[in-house]
């Protein structure tokens, strides 16, 4: 798989890869998002743990001079107790109150990134570069692919675990899940944590490797959308299953990217709010259900 | 020992009184029923004795430890289960894994595998094998109250509340959910059956607890109390007359 | 002892006085929000971004057309009520009751079409943060002890209050505020007893984005915006909606003076982004400590 990977970027252009690279950065914050959604909590605020990911990673390597491999590996431990706080409190509220709450963290992290206080650290409302990656730029992809996989395995192994059937149990009714003995609070902190680590771990990803600087618009504010690319890709893409995560990221991503940098302006996401209500109302089931179905309903006329 | 010892519990909602101060003991082996009028507060004890609410005052011990303000969860793991007047099964998860999710939750901790063998042994002494990779949405009521059954059996449960398990039910299925309840009740595990349908629980309880307006009324064995003066007049006179 | 009152004359009575207004402009954009939560339980995520939209429309007609301010307010907000009575029909409606999930998710989504939407149409002209002119020309009282009181901080004060006196008359006197006070407590109950549930929700939408059209306009009267804006102002009406205890306008009220205060307290003696951080934090506290709210009664 990693010669494949190689051989594919040694083949597609430079402007290409990068975009590949971005694919699996947001398939790890996409996957980490469902994660908690499939707990039955919809998060509105994961950029948080993306900018405070990105912010670690930064500060580490520049301020504290770690190495930066491992500044990417420890600064999403930052990630995984802001996951496991937020837990703590969203583990006790439901639904809408679970949407509020999030969502106020965003500008919460916002205020604290560009404080007088935090400014020494963050360069406040400016934002700050880190050192240049470590790794060299040749085997970007193919590591970031490796990270992408590696984040699939840890899902697919939660999934499959104690923990995941009680992951889906709470998901599908938590009252009756508390009464065959499931820790509901308890799981759904540790959810937060590991959801927390991984988005975070996107974050600093996205910084070493792809915009190599770090702005406080990564915390979803004044601007939502980096609040928001995990949500949509997930959905449009079908959530609750890696697979339609993957495929929403694969197709909407370079779109992302296109209207970020080609198209430029408000307009083109306009259509992504668009897409997503139409998903939401037409096919629950997102890109991937509407796949599943198609092929079910193909081999069910042979 | 009592296995499961209430004393004087108290649950207000507001301004109502669910539950006024009910008293209520179970024996070891024993096969109790409770029965009393919608609003009588017998899903509300229910509630309270999981621990989906904590109650107002009043004291709960089970196998001699004090259950009051413990969280559901580890109520469950003590030994303690229930299954719902309305199934609630996982919709998203096969017949066999919601079994299955109940065994590794329950009173030991169990792997995925491990879960899964015991899930296939309860299905077939609940008579739902052939059921199990089937999502629930697909079985009939009958099946899905042995699926709550099977549930309750899975976790390693000493003591299991069964809420208006036979409601709804004629004929063939209400003799074959009895049947499978007087199976467990051999295997020697106590059962708690709360009813508002009186023909069935006189005959298999041993003993019936009568609660009206969050109260208990009377207590004993089913033939005192079918000729309880107060219970007669209080809950089968005015049943019996509204028929 | 002197010096007491030399800090307080300088300090305290402006501090007082701004905190007061900014309570009347919580409570505007937070009784849309509460009114619509506490009837069809739907949170409505794109309420900040109606304000916005209102003060942008008003602050168009105002400078292009030369209109007062008031009088630009009527057009602005029949703009935003058919905007959010569309939001209700096209969004909501089609998914309403069906899961939780695709409602929030659906209401983020509305959310970020409306503020991308402003961002096309007016960051283009307008690249900076703008303001509403005042609608009197200016101009204020001094009150005793120095302090400055502008016209315009006098009639954000007396719209805010005086709509909530309507709005209590309406909820609590006419048949039609005491139908949606039945829904608000048994939604089931209320449709069998002869509740229209379906045109009331037309009606609880309509009389939301009304209240968030004439926050937007005084917003913009006294405060700088640009087209995101609008998720500041619906996380402080969400700090107030909870604080205040859901669908309880007397809760809405104390609760905004609560926050009103605490803002102005907070940015004044801990810094500017204070004033935003300290209401973030009572939300979370209230969430952690009372999710049904502090002020309600019961």
């Amino acid at each position: 798989m990693t010669i494949a990977v190689i051989l594919v970027s040694m083949m597609i252009g430079k402007y290409a890869e990068m975009i590949a690279i971005t694919i699996m950065i947001f398939y790890i914050y996409s996957l980490a998002w469902s994660l908690v959604a499939n707990t039955g909590m919809i998060s509105l605020g994961h950029a948080l743990f993306f900018a405070l990911g990105s912010y670690a990673y930064g500060i580490f390597s520049l301020i504290y001079g770690i190495n930066m491999i491992s500044a990417l590996f420890i600064g999403p431990i930052i990630g995984a107790l802001a996951g496991l706080a937020v837990g703590f409190i969203a583990g006790r509220l439901r639904d809408w109150y679970i949407g509020m709450f999030t969502f106020a963290l965003t500008p919460a992290g916002y205020a604290l990134a560009v404080s007088d206080q935090l400014k020494p650290w963050t360069g406040g409302a400016v934002g700050f570069a880190p050192p240049a990656f470590s790794l060299s730029m040749s085997i970007w992809l193919p590591f970031s692919a490796l990270l992408a996989f590696a984040t699939y395995m840890i899902v697919f192994t939660i999934q499959n675990s104690r923990m995941g059937f009680a992951l889906s149990a709470i998901n599908d009714d938590e009252v009756a899940a508390a009464t065959i003995g499931i820790n509901t609070r308890l799981y759904k902190i540790i959810i937060f944590g590991i959801s927390g680590y991984l988005s975070a771990l996107a974050g600093a990803m996205f910084v070493s490797m792809y915009s190599r600087y770090i702005s406080p618009e990564f915390f979803g504010y004044p601007d939502v959308s980096y609040n928001l690319w995990p949500i949509f890709y997930s959905i449009i893409g079908g959530m609750g299953t890696p697979e339609g995560v993957l495929l929403g990221t694969i197709i909407l991503d370079p779109l992302t990217e296109l209207a970020r940098t080609v198209i430029g302006g408000p307009l083109a996401l306009v259509t992504f709010g668009v897409l997503l209500a139409v998903v939401i109302i037409k096919t629950p089931g997102g890109i991937y259900g509407y796949v599943i179905k198609y092929f079910e309903a193909k081999s069910q006329m042979r | 020992m009592n296995l499961l010892n209430v004393s004087n519990v108290v649950k207000r909602f507001g301004g109502l009184v669910a539950l006024n101060g009910v008293s209520v003991q179970v024996d070891r082996h024993e096969l109790v029923g409770i029965i009393g009028p919608n609003g009588a507060g017998k899903t509300t004890l229910v509630n309270v004795i999981m621990g989906i609410y904590y109650p107002d005052s009043g004291r709960m011990m089970f196998n001699g430890r004090d259950i009051t303000r413990m969280p559901p969860h580890r109520r469950v793991k003590l030994g303690i289960s229930r299954t719902y007047q309305v199934p609630r099964p996982f919709s998203n998860m096969r017949v066999l894994d919601n079994v299955a999710v109940a065994a590794m939750h329950g009173a030991k901790e169990l792997s995925v595998g491990e879960a899964r063998g015991i899930a296939r042994d309860i299905l077939e002494r609940v008579r739902l094998a052939d059921k199990a990779n089937l999502y629930p949405l697909s079985l009939s009521v009958t099946e899905l109250r042995k699926l709550e059954l099977a549930r309750a059996l899975a976790q390693g449960t000493k003591l299991v509340f069964l809420d208006e398990a036979s409601a709804g039910l004629t004929g063939d299925e209400l003799r074959e959910i009895l049947s499978v309840i007087e199976k467990i009740h051999d295997e020697g595990i106590t059962i708690v059956m709360i009813e508002h349908v009186m023909k069935v629980i006189f005959n298999i309880a041993e003993k019936i607890v009568v609660m009206v307006n969050g109260e208990k009324l009377a207590e004993g064995k089913p033939t005192e109390i079918s000729s309880d003066a107060r219970v007669i007049e209080s809950y089968l006179g005015r049943r019996w007359a509204s028929v | 002892m002197k010096i007491m009152a030399v800090f307080l004359l300088q300090h305290l009575g402006p501090l007082l006085i701004w905190g007061l207004v900014t309570s009347s402009v919580y409570l505007l954009m937070a009784t849309g929000l509460t009114l619509i939560f506490g009837t069809l339980r739907l949170v409505n995520f794109a309420h900040g971004d109606l304000i916005v939209l209102s003060a942008f429309i008003t602050f168009l007609l105002t400078t292009n057309m030369n209109l007062n301010p008031f009088i630009a307010l009527i057009p602005a907000m029949f703009v935003v009520m058919t905007v959010g009575v569309a939001i209700y029909r096209f969004g909501f409606k089609p998914i309403y009751g069906i899961s939780k999930v695709s409602e929030i998710l659906m209401t983020i989504g509305i959310s970020y079409i409306i503020e991308n939407a402003m961002a096309y149409y007016f960051l283009p002209v307008y690249r900076t943060s703008v303001e509403i002119p005042s609608p009197v020309g200016g101009g204020g009282v001094v009150l005793p002890g120095n302090v400055l009181m502008t016209y315009d901080m006098l009639e954000t004060i007396v719209v805010s209050w005086v709509l909530m006196i309507i709005l209590y008359y309406w909820l609590y006197r006419t048949g039609q505020g005491i139908a949606i006070r039945a829904l608000s407590q048994n939604p089931v109950g209320a449709s069998i007893s002869g509740v229209d549930v379906g045109r009331l929700s037309y009606v609880i939408f309509l009389v939301g984005s009304a209240l968030a059209a004439v926050a937007g306009a005084l917003y913009g009267i006294l405060y700088t915006f640009w087209p995101y804006n609008g998720i500041i102002l619906t996380l402080m009406a969400f700090s107030v909606m909870i604080l205040g205890g859901v669908g309880s306008i007397p809760g809405t009220m104390i609760a905004s003076l609560v926050m009103g205060y605490a803002v102005n307290f907070a940015s004044y003696y801990l810094g500017g982004c204070w004033g935003e951080a300290i209401s973030f934090i009572i939300l979370a506290l209230v969430l952690l400590v009372r999710p049904s709210g502090i002020f309600r009664g019961g």
